[in-house]
């Protein structure tokens, strides 16, 4: 008897104990929707309705709802003192709550882009990511930050183990931090780089580098983690079906052991056997949030792209796992490798609503959170078994806010902007056969992502230095309608441009297109302006502020400022920083733009010569007020003195000064200036005298506050912020056209190690010796103010020595100088052979560093009766000749023809002979055979601002302009006699 | 004839500003409050307390403005004409912390103009007319309380 009850009797004290560790392993995720603790209701964070609800898990009735923030993605649940943490990714704030009335309790203020949240239990503490800021914090139920600890690139999701493993997911470097959480403050154990999926020569199979990694779940026994995500494939030109792949990957979590479990990656599609009608494996896109069901057998993920909910299941892995064990037993070769065993067994399509985020389940019942509708579906998951079937119980089972604060157009835009469903505007869909969305690759809008797809996407740029969009219609700003509808076509595949759809449907013509698009394409740009993306879309310039546009009235004008910075004002002043911005080389080079991608497209170029126009959506042509040749910016003082505001030409100094974000998306502007929360004394903005004359005085008696508005040296300090302008790349290609950070970050002078070596761009482009960088010259940058040790320049002095030296001596000299530093030449020669070695030995960026200079080598060898015998790069008639050795940089468009003032259409370099920091370029000459010795050989390196012939159309464009002929200046020279 | 004469006297008008003066030394109660605000809207100006922005922008002028008019005036007044009691004090107390707070008077109220009229620009000099000002008025606040303990405002329990 007892032997025959013995393995029933082990069955079922095995199925007791299995059960046991499924409870014993509960584990914790950051997550968006959440049940309250006995699970009668559902805590929502409402993205960027910027609100909480409370949804009664019953019949999906709004129990309340909370506005607290501008975009809540995640909340985190502290069952035994109700609480709840909420992160606020665009307010960058972190908000405790009451998680029975939703009041708010403490907005704590956190480092940039705050995302993943998780309650630990153990420790009683919430961890929280900042996605910008590369950072995790764990804070106390008071809302108290006790511990900041820097991480690895972007941080976003977050799941904790049950033995106190806590988990990172690092959304753009394909990496995933374990944190031991065992004691209050976190210790990395390791980080676990997920592998790049090799690249194949068919395009279209999954290949490429882990990317926007987000939600984590472990598995209910806690051996593995499954991280949704996607590869970006950028190796060629965008194009859909060949540039993202979503993915699923493993981690093994086995303690202290924990890696990726590289041969049960789900290549998507590899493992969806889900085939459609004419044979075609069906597609998905954009993974979001993952869960496994209460048993454990099932995975569910949701498909934010293409809508859809697809399921895995996980008994054939395990009968998968166990056949493999099998076969190695028996040593029985492999006939097939072995890709994991868990296999889609149900996509289900269509999930009611827009944008299938959060996921959240309890026994048979999944409710499906939509991010764009702000709506609840409810499932019902089916029995547990690989049979078993999802099922829709209600497409809508709650609306998640009463009121939606996004306009409709915009709404409808950011809709569109993540949607890759082709089912929905079938005649015009946005992405063909579900492939991807705008969201797949920008990434939560325009933003710092951007720079990480740049990279992803640099190619050899001798060959395809594009990295986004090929051959952008009109620059986009130029006519946004047509730009949108043919880079959906030409990337995403929609827009009627699937081949596979040409039967069914029709191209639309992107000059031509039928209402329902130009709405849909209106709609789209509406959200692309929004504040939180490209509100002047040209230029990556934001305003920090509810409101697009500011008034003149609301900034200070830069001659205020002279009254007690008079020595800073005066440097600045005529520098080409100052006030003559909008010089005729500029303007003429504006013209051209507007002329040839239309009148928007200016503003590309305003961002950064002339941003307050921008922002106080000024698009008067630049012909009035100021000019090159003005000193002391005379025409500003006299608008201050009669209390005239007006739009400063240049980077005035509210504008530098109230600059509060470097984006670091590559240039273009990409900076957020703020001019609302400066610290404004009383009557400070008042345009009569006396009051004036008060606010002055309120400044002068308690200055730290005006200190404290108008500096933030940590940002001064970093390259990243001259990089903002200095750095600029094609909008919509998003070719580099100037990458002087980047030049940089690769050059000896970024040596953070090494402080006797390191120097950022004010190091050198801001002090007062340019001829020593390391000599600190002390001065006052306030009148009568405290003697700074190394007082900051603000001549800006570099390499235009033409407009400051119109306007002022002193800056000439100094451009001059610090271009005679930046080289140094030497000379050989060996038989008939003369080379010039010229090195770039003191610039921190490739030299030239800007776009129109010219710089080449000029010899002259004269032999005993002096008569010249060999020349090289002598001008004739002021026009470098063609074959003179030049250090330049040359781009060609799509036709290969040299793309000159049409820099924006640049697609490729034919030449980039610039010199490298650092670098020694060999410069080589064949000289005549039959040379009467002594031979003189005079070797000078020139450089001219402009070359003639761009000076010569500038004064044909402006002939009333006094435009002087920019001078040649010399930055080493060698002469040596040679005896043989 | 008595009353022509008392008129003729009354109506005088140095008889008149003779006996204001004299009764203005014993007339503290403006100078005392504003004295208290200077120092406490002087301290809520200080970092350490950290107000908001918002609040401390109105409180700047306000001490700056009271500064340099009603104070100066009032507290001038009441001070010039009340020292002759304190000179002629019996209590050596009155006539030391009277006298102590004369000079501190001196020296944050001058202090005060330089820093409104000058400011503080961040050199030495300003640096310490600033320090000058911030601590006469720590000691000046509380020396003027207790030299003024049994008629002053804060004296609640009379």
């Amino acid at each position: 008897m007892l032997k025959r009850l013995k393995w029933p009797l082990l069955l079922v004290a095995i199925s007791l104990l299995q059960l046991l560790s499924v409870s014993a392993s509960a584990s914790e995720k950051s997550a968006s929707l959440l049940f309250n603790s006995d699970k009668s209701k559902i805590f929502s964070a409402n993205f960027d309705a910027g609100s909480i609800s409370i949804i009664n898990r019953d019949n999906g009735n709004t129990i309340s709802e909370q506005t607290i923030g501008r975009d809540i993605r995640r909340i985190a649940y502290a069952e035994k003192q109700q609480l709840l943490l909420a992160s606020d990714f665009q307010n960058n704030k972190a908000i405790l709550l009451d998680a029975k009335t939703l009041s708010v309790k403490k907005a704590i203020n956190v480092p940039a882009r705050p995302f993943g949240v998780i309650f630990d239990n153990k420790n009683q503490q919430f961890y929280l990511t900042s996605f910008k800021e590369n950072k995790l914090l764990t804070v106390s139920l008071t809302g108290e930050i006790t511990h900041t600890i820097n991480t690895e690139q972007t941080p976003r999701g977050l799941a904790l183990t049950d033995d106190g493993r806590l988990l990172v997911s690092h959304s753009l470097s394909g990496q995933v931090s374990i944190y031991d959480v065992n004691a209050e403050q976190p210790a990395l154990k390791s980080v676990i780089q997920l592998i790049d999926t090799p690249s194949n020569k068919t395009k279209s199979v999954p290949q490429g580098k882990p990317r926007l990694l987000d939600n984590i779940a472990i598995s209910p026994d806690g051996t593995k983690a499954w991280l949704p995500h996607v590869l970006w494939s950028f190796g060629h030109d965008f194009q859909f079906q060949s540039s993202v792949f979503p993915t699923v990957s493993i981690i093994d979590l086995t303690p202290d052991n924990e890696h990726e479990i590289t041969e049960q990656r789900k290549q998507l599609f590899k493992q969806i056997n889900i085939i459609e009608s004419g044979n075609k494996v069906r597609i998905v896109s954009n993974p979001h949030d993952v869960l496994f069901s209460e048993d454990g057998k099932k995975v569910l993920i949701s498909l934010a792209g293409s809508e859809d909910l697809m399921v895995f299941d996980l008994s054939r892995e395990a009968s998968a796992n166990k056949k493999a064990k099998k076969r190695k037993g028996k040593k029985r070769h492999r006939r097939k490798k072995f890709q994991g065993g868990a296999k889609v067994t149900q996509i289900y399509r269509n999930v009611p609503g827009d944008n299938p985020k959060g996921l959240l389940i309890d026994g048979q019942e999944l409710f499906v959170q939509n991010a764009m509708s702000l709506t609840l579906a409810h499932f019902n998951t089916g029995a547990a078994g690989p049979f078993a079937k999802l099922k829709l119980t209600q497409g809508n089972f709650a609306d998640l806010v009463n009121h939606d604060p996004l306009p409709a157009q915009v709404r409808l835009g950011k809709t569109l902007f993540n949607q890759a469903n082709s089912e929905k505007n079938k005649d015009h869909p946005m992405a063909g056969d579900f492939w991807m969305s705008c969201n797949s690759c920008h990434f939560d809008g325009f933003n710092f992502t951007n720079k990480q797809l740049m990279k992803d996407a640099t190619k050899d740029k001798f060959s395809n230095a594009i990295t986004g969009h090929v051959d952008t219609y009109k620059m986009i700003a130029g006519d946004p309608v047509a730009a949108y509808i043919d880079i959906i076509q030409k990337t995403q595949g929609g827009m009627g441009a699937d081949p596979a759809t040409s039967e069914t449907l029709t191209a639309i013509d992107m000059l031509n297109p039928p209402v329902a698009v130009a709405k849909m394409m209106g709609a789209l740009n509406s959200y692309v302006r929004t504040q939180e993306n490209l509100p002047y879309l040209s230029t990556w310039l934001k305003l920090d502020d509810d409101k697009k546009y500011a008034h003149p009235k609301e900034w200070l004008s830069s001659a205020q400022c002279k009254d007690c910075h008079s020595t800073i004002y005066d440097q600045w002043a005529d520098s080409n920083h100052g006030m003559n911005m909008d010089h005729p080389y500029y303007r003429y080079q504006e013209n051209l733009a507007a002329e040839l991608e239309g009148e928007e497209f200016r503003v590309l170029c305003r961002g950064c010569h002339t941003p307050q126009m921008v922002i106080n959506n000024d698009n008067s042509a630049l012909s009035e007020f100021g000019d090159m040749w003005e000193k002391n910016a005379a025409s500003l003082n006299a608008a201050y003195q009669h209390g005239t505001p007006v739009n400063e030409r240049g980077t005035g100094c509210v504008f530098c000064h109230r600059i509060t974000e470097a984006e670091d998306a590559g240039g273009n502007t990409d900076l957020t200036v703020n001019i609302k929360d400066r610290t404004s004394y009383i009557f400070e903005d008042s345009n009569n005298q006396f009051l004036q004359w008060l606010a002055k005085k309120q400044i002068n008696a308690a200055p730290k506050a005006h200190k404290a508005s108008y500096s933030k040296p940590e940002l001064y300090q970093s390259s990243l912020y001259c990089a903002t302008c200095h750095n600029e790349f094609t909008t919509g290609p998003g070719a580099k056209i100037n990458d002087n950070f980047g030049e940089w970050l690769a050059s000896p002078f970024n040596s953070p190690d090494d402080p006797s070596q390191h120097k950022t761009c004010i190091d050198c482009h801001m002090t007062q010796d340019v001829t020593n960088f390391d000599n600190k010259v002390s001065g006052q940058s306030t009148d009568d103010g405290p003697i700074k040790s190394n007082m900051r320049s603000h001549h800006f002095a570099g390499g235009n020595y033409y407009f400051t030296g119109m306007r002022n001596p002193e800056h000439k000299k100094l451009s001059i100088d610090i271009l005679k530093t930046a080289l140094t030449l030497s000379v050989e020669k060996q038989g008939n052979t003369f080379t010039a070695n010229v090195t770039n030995a003191n610039s921190g960026h490739d030299m030239p560093g800007g776009a129109r200079r010219q710089v080449w080598l000029e010899v002259i060898a004269t032999d005993a009766s002096g008569r010249e015998v060999f020349s090289s790069g002598v001008m004739n008639n002021g026009y470098i000749p063609k074959d003179a050795r030049r250090f330049i940089k040359i781009g060609v468009d799509k036709d290969d023809k040299p793309v000159g003032l049409r820099f924006w259409r640049y697609v490729k370099l034919s030449q980039d002979t610039r010199i490298k920091s650092g670098q020694t370029r060999q410069e080589s000459y064949q000289l005549p055979s039959n040379i009467q010795y002594p031979l003189t050989v005079k070797t000078r390196v020139l450089y001219q601002v402009f070359a003639k012939g761009l000076t010569e159309k500038v004064r044909t464009a402006f002939p009333k302009e006094k435009i002087p002929e920019p001078e040649v200046i010399e930055l080493v020279n060698v002469k040596k006699e040679y005896f043989e | 004839m008595i009353n022509v004469d008392n008129s003729t006297v009354i109506n005088s008008p140095i008889l008149i500003i003779s006996t204001w003066w004299k009764q203005l030394a014993y007339r503290h109660k403006s100078a005392e409050f504003l004295l208290y605000f200077m120092f406490v809207s002087g301290v809520l100006l200080w970092d350490k307390i950290a107000l908001s922005w918002q609040l401390s922008r109105w409180l700047l002028p306000l001490h700056m403005i009271i500064g340099v008019t009603l104070f100066s005036i009032i507290v001038g007044a009441f001070w010039s004409s009340h020292r002759k009691l304190i000179t002629k004090s019996k209590k050596a107390f009155l006539r030391q912390t009277g006298t102590l707070i004369e000079w501190l008077l001196v020296v944050c109220t001058l202090s005060g103009f330089y820093l409104f009229f000058y400011g503080n620009t961040g050199n030495s000099i300003s640096q310490l007319i600033q320090d000058l000002h911030f601590y006469s008025s720590w000691l000046l606040a509380p020396i003027v309380f207790r030299h003024a303990l049994r008629w002053s405002i804060l004296n609640f329990r009379k």
